[in-house]
């Protein structure tokens, strides 16, 4: 009786460990799975220094929050094999950079073990960022840092051209490089959300009551809303959506941009 | 007096089981008109139609770098010149054929498909020619012309993926119930073939606009 409960058992831990390497084989062969849109720089590589990413994201924050273009870095280990032209409209499919009408999103992508880049620019930016100038930005201006191995500084260099051809006024106002004393105000303006607080309590009471009322909140009551809730959490990073959120803003690609390998 | 309020409450009670037999009657309308394709049927024939046209949009595209494209290579490498005239004949043809997307043929469809990869190959076969010519490799305005080529080649794809998609979800409401019925019922509409699959042979065939 032991004896028999003991094979069965055997037999159940070997299919389990099969289960289990079988899964792992799918794991491997799995395809390119778009990472979810967590922030302006989405270093799945690992590629750059923090205090780079949090530059980064600083510049590319205040740029879209000033009604700029919304820009996105994606680094990544491995496209699984799939074209990096396929891979990165995947990404733009899921994420939706940039507005629905201005179509205004650009996404930096760069796999690091394939050895490719490509700059996908929106709808709306392919007239002032042409697939000429995306090619010209990565074969003379990010692809000899990256022949270089200082593949960090490739990526601050496409990212300020990419803002160059798309957002020229904001990056004159921002200056030409960010300092860490300009992202401490930033982020104490952040936090106080341009609104004194007793007031977005109050706005905040009268559209929950409202919304109550109405079941749902719509048009300026959700804009109001959107606008309180965005303010007021700090470091959101979504599209020009009113009603906040943590997506795109449902900007369109078409598959204009141009890609390089090193 | 009994009988009386016995006929007022039958009455209630019939007032009662009209209103309910309307609401349901609303309900159903309201169920056949949001799921069973009165709505979804025409929404996605018109966007079949829309990424048919985002198609041709993207090939106009093309055809209109091309006459830059044969002049720039025409002042490096004149002596290519049964290429560059292969090249202005496919895209001759392949623009002469004009359809209009929302009353296009399958055959049309398919012919201008054709057209258009014969244009591809004959691209395929400048650019390779192109390689021969270092001075013209380096040239700007042919890095230009050729970074924008291969801008305008991955948009041609990726509006014919969409499209394809869009025929995928139009046969699916066309042939799959519920929405079946009411195709059959309103609306008619035949299964469309799919895209382009002899146009992907040919395409295998040509050499990539890549260097």
């Amino acid at each position: 009786m032991f004896n028999f409960l003991k094979r069965h058992t055997r037999v159940a831990l070997f299919a389990m460990s099969f289960a289990f390497v079988s899964l792992v084989t799918v794991g491997a062969w799995a395809e390119f799975v778009v990472p979810s849109l967590t922030s302006p720089v989405v270093d799945g590589a690992a590629v750059l220094s923090p205090s780079t990413v949090a530059e980064l994201e600083n510049v590319l924050r205040r740029i879209r929050e000033s009604g700029g273009p919304q820009i996105n870095v994606l680094t990544v280990q491995s496209l699984e094999g799939l074209p990096i032209e396929n891979a990165s409209i995947k990404v733009t499919d899921a994420w939706k950079l940039g507005g629905q009408k201005a179509d205004d999103g650009v996404l930096f992508l760069i796999s690091m073990g394939d050895r490719k880049m490509r700059i996908e620019v929106g709808q709306g930016l392919e007239g002032v960022l042409t697939d000429a100038e995306s090619k010209r930005i990565i074969e003379d201006r990010v692809l000899p840092y990256f022949r270089a191995g200082r593949a960090g500084d490739g990526i601050v260099v496409g990212v300020r051209s990419i803002l160059e051809k798309t957002a020229p006024d904001a990056l004159k106002a921002l200056g030409e490089a960010p300092t860490r004393a300009r992202e401490g105000q930033a982020k104490g303006k952040r936090s106080g959300g341009g609104l004194p607080f007793p007031v977005l309590i109050i706005l905040f009471l009268f559209v929950m009551f409202a919304g109550g009322r109405r079941g749902r909140r719509s048009g300026l009551m959700g804009a109001l809303a959107g606008a309180a809730l965005g303010s007021s959490s700090r470091g959101g990073w979504s599209g020009r959506g009113g009603g906040g959120g943590w997506s795109g803003g449902g900007g369109g690609f078409s598959g204009g941009g141009a890609s390089g390998s090193w | 007096m009994n009988r009386r309020m016995n006929h007022s409450s039958k009455l209630q009670k019939s007032a009662f089981t009209r209103m309910a037999i309307i609401a349901l009657v609303g309900f159903l309308a309201l169920g056949f008109m949001t799921g069973c394709g009165v709505q979804s049927i025409p929404t996605s024939k018109n966007e079949v139609d829309a990424s048919l046209a985002e198609v041709m949009n993207q090939y106009k595209r093309r055809s209109d770098l091309i006459p830059n494209l044969v002049e720039t290579v025409k002042g490096f490498a004149k002596q290519e010149n049964s290429t560059l005239i292969g090249v202005t004949e496919a895209r001759a043809k392949a623009t002469s054929m004009n359809i209009d997307p929302s009353k296009a043929t399958p055959e049309q469809i398919e012919k201008f498909a054709q057209a258009q990869g014969q244009l591809s190959q004959a691209l395929g076969k400048l650019l390779v020619v192109s390689e021969n010519y270092p001075q013209l490799k380096s040239d700007a305005n042919f890095r230009d012309l050729q970074a924008q080529l291969e801008g305008t080649e991955n948009r041609i794809t990726i509006a014919r993926q969409r499209y394809i998609e869009s025929i995928k979800g139009f046969n699916n409401l066309v042939t799959v119930f519920p929405t079946s019925l009411t195709n059959s019922l309103m609306f008619h509409h035949q299964p469309m073939p799919q895209f382009g699959t002899d146009m992907t042979e040919q395409e295998k065939a040509a050499p990539a606009v890549k260097f």
